[in-house]
């Protein structure tokens, strides 16, 4: 039966949207169980955050000088700099105000033979040429940190302003879709990461699936089934009753039980009908194509039906960004090319893994690609220091793939203080793109979350400088990008 | 079960190949980098070692000598690559083991750590990239090589300098197979060594002009380090940062955020006009000299240590004086 969880609520006139966040609410034992293991849709949300600050610059590269913008990046990038033959075969559409001819980093190319067996070849360039892969220019926000630490919990946030937020923007939309017995998100990471931080649902956070498994003892293994009996009893106990804390603590503890006992099984059944396209990723041989074949694993056991196994959301990272040293340009041998290969070369794998499972779930995956901040206009020696505005990827099979956003204004007179690009929602020719209008325009037409809910979980800049200078803070949002239908 | 964690070290130099420089003495071989010769293969560079000559065992170079400066100028930086190998086969004799858990890079972290330095952090990333994900077990598992950068010291008074040295240290540490129920621990390092170019080091000759001089003898040796003026700390050091792509428009008659500075009417550098500054009403200059009356004005910098060499802290003032220009030489600072 295909009713959603708002649309439960809703008949049922417990609660309005307003309301949703209150402690007291999820503190509901009726209502969160009779919540359990209602979907809405069959979709499927990955992040991918790249660590240290990409340079946004050498990523999206203008290529003539019809606006000026290639005189002043070759102005900028006097060692690193990529020439317009180097980006010959990696031309994207135009700037959209400008007309400046785009070309992305010749690393997202990746030639045949870069990795193992020619996985990867095209990278993100092929699926650009798809159609699949939406450039959004230009993402940032006010009053911009260049602290690694500082910004990375900004964007997964999605509040800049004022004191940090304690629950990450994808974690709210969770804790107002899921309950706390489900598992609607997996990280593959150490531990819970910043954007899918929340109270009211479960995510599971796992570095390796194949030995996820509930925490027996290798030394006493032969009573390992009278210490599940004992956790699953510990935690049914605890949901009984009506404490918070408790109900709390017992809906997790079930969660995390059933999953380590199906999460375990993924990566055989991946392994055991996959094994051809498994091959790829390990060709591909980088870290982030390892982990893209682990989210590649839940979404094919969430196909198949396996039991207890419906996570829709992921997040993988990779690092390396932090180039202010070795960045290197076009040169294959170079840093920088190196993690476009592998981001382009693990998301092409990825991609087409998923366009070849039954019911082409490329169609039904969305990837969304960010970094902390961009890197400085300026090189210095031999990198790039940290800098603000840069680009942010949305690839998938239900993408519609283009240009979006403006290039920043990369003049030097444009510059501010620390010789970064400047942050505006003037509708000039340079204006930036809020991070949160990527964000919103996801929950809008991906999930498919009402415009005013949206708003809810992405609040305006509401400072006492933003109330007065709306044209540099976020004060008027759109979720309507235009990339997702 | 718990792991017993062996830390062991040893010196073994074998030359291998000699493809990527131009000429001797500098010759491509990999080098084990010290401690016990058993578990040296876990990790070894690969670079043009060439001191001390007998068994080299790193690099060292005088600034410009194409033999070994990769850049070939006399520029005050001598340029080198290295490379990392995972499982060496360099010493089959002493060392075959197979399988790598962790290569760690020591002071690449940007959190403050005074010994932090870019060029550790590029050459973790290559190492995690390219013989990573973890465990690897492939033999000569090699990174493409990174760019060292090594400043010579000075030039100071009489235009004095001083060779440098750059050391890489690496903690690789073997999977329990490979160590057979034991994870081995092979600690690495490597000297990069600059001397001072043949025919001295006269300032003119190491730097583009004055600028280039302040930026890259002060600012980038003493104050854009981490935890301090660099991009990831300098919100919390003043809000000023002094790394090279942010000069000038941080610097030239900005107001400092310093509450009593501000009320002497200081800026960072007061500029009257494109020729002519004034290093008194100059609150980077009052910060090198230590002259801070008043506990208000902070402390002198560089904040813990020692006092900016007299010859660098003339050359700042004689700069500022001159209206702190982006190009061209200032009498007295070349």
């Amino acid at each position: 039966m295909a009713i959603t969880r708002r649309q439960f609520l809703k008949g049922g006139g417990l609660v309005t949207a307003g309301t949703l966040f209150g402690p007291g609410f999820f503190g509901h034992g009726l209502l969160r169980s009779a919540q359990a293991a209602l979907e809405d849709n069959d979709r499927y949300f990955v992040v991918i955050f790249l660590n240290g600050g990409n340079d946004g610059l050498n990523t999206v590269v203008p290529v003539d000088n019809v606006a000026g913008l290639r005189a002043a990046y070759d102005a900028a990038r006097s060692s690193i700099n990529i020439t317009p033959t180097q980006l010959a075969n990696s031309l994207i559409g135009l700037d959209p105000i400008s007309g400046t001819q785009l070309g992305i980093h010749p690393g997202f190319n990746v030639p045949n033979g870069y990795f193992d067996n020619g996985a990867g070849a095209g990278g993100l360039k092929s699926l650009y040429d798809l159609g699949k892969v939406a450039v959004v220019q230009g993402c940032g926000y006010p009053e911009y940190s260049l602290s690694h630490e500082e910004a990375r919990i900004i964007w997964q946030t999605g509040v800049p302003l004022g004191a940090p937020a304690g629950t990450g923007w994808v974690g709210r939309y969770l804790a107002y879709e899921y309950a706390g017995n489900e598992i609607p998100a997996v990280n593959i990471d150490d531990s819970i990461v910043g954007e899918f931080r929340q109270t009211g649902t479960s995510v599971l956070a796992v570095r390796d699936l194949e030995n996820f498994r509930f925490p027996f003892d290798d030394a006493y293994s032969d009573d390992d089934a009278a210490k599940a009996a004992a956790f699953a009893a510990l935690n049914q106990s605890a949901v009984s009753g009506a404490q918070p804390a408790a109900l709390f603590i017992g809906n997790t503890g079930l969660a995390t039980y059933d999953a380590a006992a199906a999460f375990q099984s993924l990566s055989g059944l991946y392994e055991g009908d996959r094994a051809a396209q498994s091959q790829l990723y390990s060709d591909v041989g980088r870290s982030l194509a390892y982990d893209l074949r682990q989210v590649a694993s839940v979404i094919y056991g969430v196909e198949q039906g396996v039991p207890n196994v419906s996570a829709r959301f992921f997040q993988v990272s990779n690092g390396g960004y932090d180039t202010h040293s070795d960045q290197g340009g076009a040169d294959p041998n170079g840093q920088h090319f190196s993690l476009h290969a592998e981001l382009g070369g693990a998301l092409k794998v990825f991609y087409d893994d998923l366009a070849s499972m039954p019911g082409n779930v490329a169609n039904r995956v969305c990837v969304l690609v960010w970094s902390e901040f961009s890197r400085r206009i300026v090189q210095n020696q031999n990198g790039t220091d940290h800098g603000s505005q840069g680009p942010m990827f949305v690839i998938g099979g239900g993408v519609q793939g283009g240009v979006y956003g403006r290039h920043p204004n990369i003049e030097a007179s444009a510059l501010d203080d620390e010789g970064n690009t400047t942050y505006t929602q003037d509708a000039n020719s340079f204006r930036s793109t809020d991070f949160r209008d990527v964000y919103g325009t996801i929950l809008k037409h991906w999930v498919n979350l009402p415009p005013a809910t949206v708003q809810t979980l992405l609040p305006l800049d509401a400072t006492a400088e933003a109330l007065a200078d709306p044209a540099h803070y976020w004060r008027s949002a759109n979720f309507d990008l235009g990339f997702l239908p | 079960m718990s792991a017993h964690i062996a830390f062991r070290t040893s010196v073994v130099a074998l030359a291998m190949h000699a493809l990527l420089f131009r000429s001797a003495p500098a010759v491509a071989a990999i080098v084990g980098g010290g401690g016990s010769s058993r578990v040296d293969c876990l990790a070894a560079f690969d670079a043009p070692v060439n001191a001390p000559a007998a068994k080299p065992r790193g690099i060292r170079c005088a600034d410009g000598d194409p033999a070994c400066d990769l850049d070939g100028t006399v520029n005050g930086v001598c340029n080198f690559r290295v490379s990392v190998c995972a499982n060496s086969t360099f010493n089959p004799a002493a060392c075959a083991l197979n399988g790598v858990r962790l290569i760690t890079v020591e002071h690449a972290a940007d959190n403050g750590d005074p010994k932090f330095d870019p060029e550790f952090q590029a050459l973790q990333t290559r190492i995690d990239s390219d013989i990573g994900p973890y465990p690897n077990n492939d033999s000569d598992a090699c990174t493409t090589a990174t760019n060292f950068f090594v400043a010579i010291k000075g030039p100071l008074k009489n235009d004095k300098c001083k060779r440098n040295k750059k050391q890489i240290r690496l903690i690789a540490e073997s999977t329990l197979a490979a160590g057979q129920g034991t994870i081995l621990v092979d600690k690495d390092k490597l000297d990069l060594v600059c001397d001072p170019p043949v025919g001295g080091c006269d300032p003119g000759a190491l730097f583009t002009g004055t600028y280039d001089r302040v930026q890259r003898q002060i600012f980038n040796q003493s104050c854009a380090v981490s935890g301090c003026h660099d991009s990831n700390s300098f919100v919390d050091a003043g809000n000023l940062l002094l790394e090279a792509s942010a000069f000038p428009a941080n610097l030239i008659n900005r107001t400092p955020t310093n509450a009593d500075a501000n009320g002497l009417g200081w800026k960072r550098i007061t500029q009257v006009d494109p020729n002519t500054g004034d290093p008194d009403t100059s609150f980077l200059m009052h910060k090198l000299t230590g002259d801070l009356p008043g506990s208000g004005l902070g402390a002198r910098m560089p904040r813990g240590r020692p006092k900016l060499d007299a010859t660098l802290i003339n050359v700042m003032k004689l700069w500022i004086e001159a209206g702190a220009p982006d190009t061209g030489w200032v009498s007295g600072t070349d």
